[in-house]
């Protein structure tokens, strides 16, 4: 963890959870396990407050505790869980195209309460979509997404009656995790009749409610992401499969991915083998038999090794997506553009020679490169200068003469997916930056443009045979120079949330590749 | 030396016929003798005699003694243009040979300096004078800019002086390597989509279709006439290497008949589009590392932003 990674993380709570959440974040992000007293004390903030945040953060999954020598309960950050706020719109998204509107809102519910029951979801779904009429295609949305596992279920409370434990228990088996409890329509209707009675979830850990008891009391239900980002990279591989091998492949490489989707676990380091005959049965469009073995057999050849011959036996045999590979191939391929993009394609061409040969001397790599000995000099040491390349001496002699020494030029794909990384989640804080910069300038136009909408719909609602005029003089109580001023306003906030949505799939590609790493 | 000529004088006919005997020797063998094969030819003199007979014709610059792998060697010595140059005097003689020994590789100034241990401004003088007759020519290295070698005049340049095909009087011709980079690519891409049009080939083909050996790159190449010197298939391949390193194209080895194998290549299409990181003004920002919310440089007041964000 970076501080580039604390910052980005403290400028998303303060967006989404506000200042005092940020704050006790960034304290315990920067302190690690601390307690509560201690977090108050030392962060400056009402022992409330605190309380209240951590309430708040523990209930997104941001936050988690534990107890230490059986009387210290003591806190800590889950910085991946807040760094993936980031990819909540895409979440929404991706949701929306695979299930529609109803799975869309039951997602966006689920995200904005951190857990929550299936029952509130579904009522609250109900409300916002007031045209599909009935729960039940609601209900369905849900369990389709308990069964696809982009929902979980939370673990429950287990009922102690000693008082001995001074946090409560939670236990999960295994099986359970996308168990549906049987929603009766009735506990739905009630869910429904008393409004009021959603009660407090912040407080869920520590209350004792009395909430009349549904079926499904105490199943709270959280976005899992870990399989949304299994989603994203199957996405990624099928992508980049298709723009190299063309869209037989690519399709090819989806029907193995999807096939083994829900039975491969997230961090596992390939899919199950699948035959050839299999794969080709759950292709959407239908290849002959011949074909799909022998673009398999090509994809499995390649240097990649995205796709691998698992075992040759049988007709056809059996084959695998290599998940570690793809990883690695994706992230290679993301630093190598960054380097033709920043240092141009002749240090890309040395930088990928470095890569294929290992160590080199200047002299080679301008060899090779074929590349006059001045510009590759030039080009070296920049990236040197910048960190992209790593020098190694290697004296003949003792006394490191520069004479006697050779200097070996070589890159390291993990160290810099790890720089590019962290260069992402800067460049992100800078845009949020800029975004909540532009906001604060113009704040006079939107303030305005704000009030001005709200009297346009009031005048709408109250007079609802106002004429043309009337309307027209609302309009023109903004200047067209401050009209342009807002265009410009919204143009260029488009821009840098477009820019942090693309950003998002470079981050993917690097995050998911560290993280293979570490769990191999 | 000195002694022996001494000697030689002392008793001279002896050694002359020693010496005729010799040169009939190495004469019949024009790849040279062996210090053993000569001293059982010539079994009837004594060791002085002969190493005497030898070391004049050796002063005379008859015979040249040169190392092979099983020791000593005597050769015969071609009669070298020197002899015929009038007004050529020892010392020139001597960096003559120098430079001679050296082939088309060259020799460099201080090298002969200090091989004939003579003063700088004479040898100075002396490779003048051979210039100037056209007896031995300069060329500019590649390896050194500054250093020019010295070679006989009829002589081809070594590769490792002038480059190869890619130097142009020492200068490296970059951008004739970038243009037949680009377009020995481009002959390759040519092929995998004229592969990819024929829908009938099964995969297998269609990829076997696509890739093509040097030397069909080379013939492209030619047929174009981009190049003004002729390229061997080697040069082709130095430049296919450089696509590969560029990612561009991927190499393959077949085994062809009898043993060998041939390397083929194909043009590769790349794993991803540009990074969308590079979509940012940040990825390229020349002060990244100085940029801080709310410091001078920071992204509140930044210009790139600026510029990237009107666009």
């Amino acid at each position: 963890m970076s501080s580039r990674e604390c910052l980005l993380a403290y400028e998303l709570l303060q967006e989404h959870y506000g200042k005092i959440a940020a704050d006790v974040a960034s304290f315990l992000l920067q302190n690690g396990w601390q307690p509560l007293r201690y977090i108050a004390l030392k962060a400056n903030l009402k022992l409330d407050q605190v309380r209240k945040a951590l309430c708040l953060l523990i209930q997104h999954k941001l936050a988690k505790f534990h107890v230490r020598k059986r009387k210290i309960v003591e806190y800590a950050i889950n910085i991946e869980n807040v760094l993936s706020i980031l990819f909540h719109p895409k979440f929404i998204y991706t949701v929306k195209l695979l299930y529609g509107d109803a799975a869309e809102l039951i997602v966006e519910e689920a995200l904005q309460h951190g857990i929550i029951l299936m029952s509130t979801a579904i009522k609250n779904v109900a409300d916002r979509l007031p045209d599909e009429n009935g729960s039940g295609k609601i209900e369905k949305a849900f369990k389709d997404l308990v069964q696809t596992h982009f929902l979980q279920r939370e673990p429950e409370v287990e009922k102690n009656e000693e008082e001995e434990y001074i946090v409560p228990i939670f236990t999960q088996n295994e099986a359970d995790l996308y168990r549906l409890p049987t929603l009766s329509e009735e506990s739905l209707k009630r869910k429904r009749s008393d409004d009021g009675s959603d009660e407090p979830k912040a407080k869920r850990l520590k209350s004792e409610h009395e909430t009349p008891s549904v079926k499904d009391d105490g199943v709270y239900w959280s976005v899992n992401i870990s399989r949304f980002q299994q989603y994203f990279r199957d996405q990624s591989i099928v992508a980049s499969v298709t723009q190299r091998f063309g869209t037989p492949c690519g399709e090819i490489v989806r029907a193995m991915l999807r096939i083994s989707e829900v039975t491969t676990p997230a961090n596992a380091q390939s899919t199950q083998p699948i035959s050839s005959a299999e794969i080709a049965r759950s292709l959407p469009q239908k290849l002959p038999m011949e074909h799909v073995e022998q673009h398999l057999k090509l994809l499995s050849n390649d240097e990649d090794q995205i796709v691998q011959l698992f075992d040759d036996s049988g007709s056809g045999g059996l084959y695998v997506v290599n998940l570690k590979n793809s990883a690695l191939a994706l992230a290679t391929a993301t630093v190598l553009s960054y380097v033709q993009q920043r240092y141009g394609s002749k240090a890309c061409r040395i930088f990928r020679l470095l890569m294929l040969k290992k160590h080199l001397e200047q002299k080679q790599v301008e060899e090779f490169a074929m590349i006059p000995p001045k510009e590759a000099k030039g080009y070296l040491y920049h990236m040197l200068a910048e960190n992209m390349v790593i020098m190694q001496e290697v004296p003949r002699t003792p006394d490191h003469a520069p004479a006697r020494t050779f200097y070996l030029y070589s890159v390291n794909i993990q160290r810099l997916s790890r720089i590019l990384l962290v260069k992402c989640y800067k460049t992100c804080t800078n845009l949020m930056t800029r975004h909540n910069h532009l906001i604060k300038t113009n704040k006079r136009i939107l303030d305005k443009e704000e009030r001005i909408t709200a009297i346009k719909v009031r005048v709408n609602a109250t007079l609802p045979d106002a004429d043309e005029a009337q309307l027209e003089e609302i309009e023109e109580m903004m200047t067209s120079s401050e009209r342009t001023s807002l265009t410009k306003h919204q143009h260029c906030c488009n821009k840098l949330h477009t820019a942090q949505n693309q950003l998002l799939n470079t981050i993917f590609v690097l995050d998911s590749y560290l993280n293979a790493l570490s769990s191999a | 030396k000195m002694q022996t000529d001494v000697e030689v004088k002392q008793e001279a006919t002896i050694p002359l016929t020693l010496e005729t005997e010799i040169l009939a020797l190495c004469n019949d063998n024009p790849k040279g003798i062996s210090d053993k094969s000569l001293e059982s030819a010539v079994a009837g003199y004594d060791v002085k005699q002969r190493v005497t007979a030898i070391n004049r014709l050796l002063t005379m610059g008859k015979l040249e003694l040169l190392k092979g792998s099983s020791g000593l060697i005597y050769r015969i010595k071609t009669p070298s243009a020197v002899g015929s140059i009038s007004g050529v005097d020892n010392q020139e003689k001597l960096v003559y040979q120098i430079i001679e020994s050296a082939g088309n590789k060259g020799i460099w100034t201080r090298e002969i300096r200090y091989k004939c241990n003579l003063m700088l401004t004479e040898v100075n003088k002396i490779l003048k004078n051979l210039e100037s007759k056209k007896i031995i020519k300069a060329v500019k290295s590649v390896a050194a800019a500054k250093r020019k070698v010295y070679m006989l005049y009829n002589l081809q340049p070594d590769r490792s002086v002038t480059g190869g095909a890619w130097y142009s009087d020492q200068d490296f011709e970059s951008e004739f390597v970038e243009v037949l980079n680009q377009q020995c690519f481009k002959f390759l891409q040519q092929k995998c989509e004229n592969a990819e049009k024929e829908t009938t080939l099964s995969p297998t083909a269609t990829n076997a279709s696509s890739f093509a050996s040097s030397e069909e790159v080379l013939e492209f190449i030619s047929k174009l006439g981009i190049s003004k010197v002729t390229l061997s298939p080697e040069d082709i391949e130095t430049i296919l290497n450089t696509l590969i390193y560029d990612g561009k194209v991927q190499q393959t080895v077949v085994p062809v008949a009898n043993g060998e194998s041939k390397k083929l290549f194909k043009a590769l299409k790349p794993l991803i589009e540009t990074t969308d990181f590079a979509r940012t003004p940040c990825s390229l920002c020349p002060v990244f590392n100085e940029c801080q919310p709310g410091g001078e440089i920071s992204p509140e007041n930044c210009l790139y932003m600026d510029e990237w964000m009107e666009y």
